[in-house]
């Protein structure tokens, strides 16, 4: 059986058609739990923001765990925040995610 | 509730008299969250043009003028194109984006806000922003393209009965994407050097970094 009819089981009102879009729904529907696969502790947020970050960016210095990494110098203030922005926008857009998947008009859960 | 049908089919800013179709939270936190990102990401652009200007000691320039923006960056970004050209291309091969955003912007910052509207593509997903030709256009320079859904396009076009519609979630996932991909070639191109060159096995970042490919549901 292919997760994303898996997945249509489980949230019978989502349209649901590859496994892409499974994956980021299951995603989706952990962190609206406070679950943040990919982290050991699997609820460390930031954590997972910040690694998520490097998975899309190879150019941004990384600022990982309140240290810098590489380069092992602080990066400008404007970099910082840029950086610290990124986090917040992905954030933003997996709070858009909950709301689009499974916000408060939809009364059944599971 | 015929009444509230036939307004929903045509497509309402209005959520009175809609009863149980709408919930009103919805709304407020998708509007919510979705504006807060519009200006999140001219915040990232704002970041990247003072770092240019930085770095190239650009200091001729009112700060309030250094911006990606086309109206209100125009002396900055000639002087970029002077300091370095193929900065200034791949800013150039990026102004749809760009435009797009502060096009956007000014909206949500100085005027009306994003124009909403409640008009379901399918049970309990109606929350959409109303754009016009200009906007997809843009949006369609930025490589949109149809989705498996057919109705929407990659980055949330909705384009039925005369008016075209935006997913405010499609679309966000869509840009953020787009604008980490243009923010790295941008580092790129300023010399910041890839950490993929420094990577220590026995580091704790490169660790949980490899961790987390192995372990994150997100693809």
């Amino acid at each position: 059986m292919k997760l994303y009819t898996i997945v249509h089981s489980f949230f019978p009102y989502l349209r649901v058609a590859n496994t892409e879009h499974a994956c980021e729904v299951l995603d989706i529907f952990a962190k609206s739990k406070g679950l943040y696969f990919g982290t050991r502790s699997r609820g460390a947020l930031t954590s997972w923001y910040q690694i998520y970050l490097y998975t899309k960016s190879n150019y941004l210095p990384v600022v990982y765990k309140n240290a810098f990494r590489f380069p092992p110098k602080r990066p400008s203030q404007t970099i910082q925040a840029l950086i610290f922005r990124f986090l917040k926008a992905f954030f933003c857009v997996d709070y858009l995610g909950v709301q689009h998947y499974f916000g408060y008009s939809r009364k059944a859960t599971i | 509730m015929n009444n509230g049908l036939a307004e929903l089919k045509r497509g309402s800013p209005y959520p009175e008299g809609l009863g149980v179709f709408v919930d009103l939270d919805d709304l407020l936190v998708i509007f919510y969250h979705i504006e807060y990102l519009i200006s999140m990401i001219t915040g990232i652009f704002d970041n990247l043009a003072n770092e240019t200007a930085s770095h190239y000691n650009i200091s001729s320039i009112q700060p309030n003028r250094i911006s990606l923006s086309k109206s209100s960056g125009n002396d900055f970004l000639k002087e970029v194109n002077n300091r370095d050209p193929v900065l200034k291309k791949h800013i150039d091969v990026n102004r749809p984006f760009i435009n797009l955003i502060y096009e956007f912007r000014d909206k949500v910052i100085h005027r009306e806000g994003f124009e909403r509207i409640i008009s379901p593509i399918a049970s309990h997903w109606s929350n959409l922003i109303v754009i016009n030709h200009q906007i997809k256009d843009y949006v369609k320079q930025c490589s949109d393209k149809p989705s498996p859904y057919k109705i929407i396009s990659e980055w949330g076009v909705i384009d039925r009965d005369g008016r075209i519609d935006l997913d405010p979630f499609y679309f966000a996932k869509n840009v953020v994407n787009n604008l980490i991909r243009f923010a790295d070639r941008y580092l790129q191109l300023l010399g910041y050097n890839t950490f993929l060159n420094n990577i220590d096995p026995r580091d704790a970042f490169i660790k949980d970094l490899e961790y987390f490919k192995r372990a994150t549901i997100r693809v």
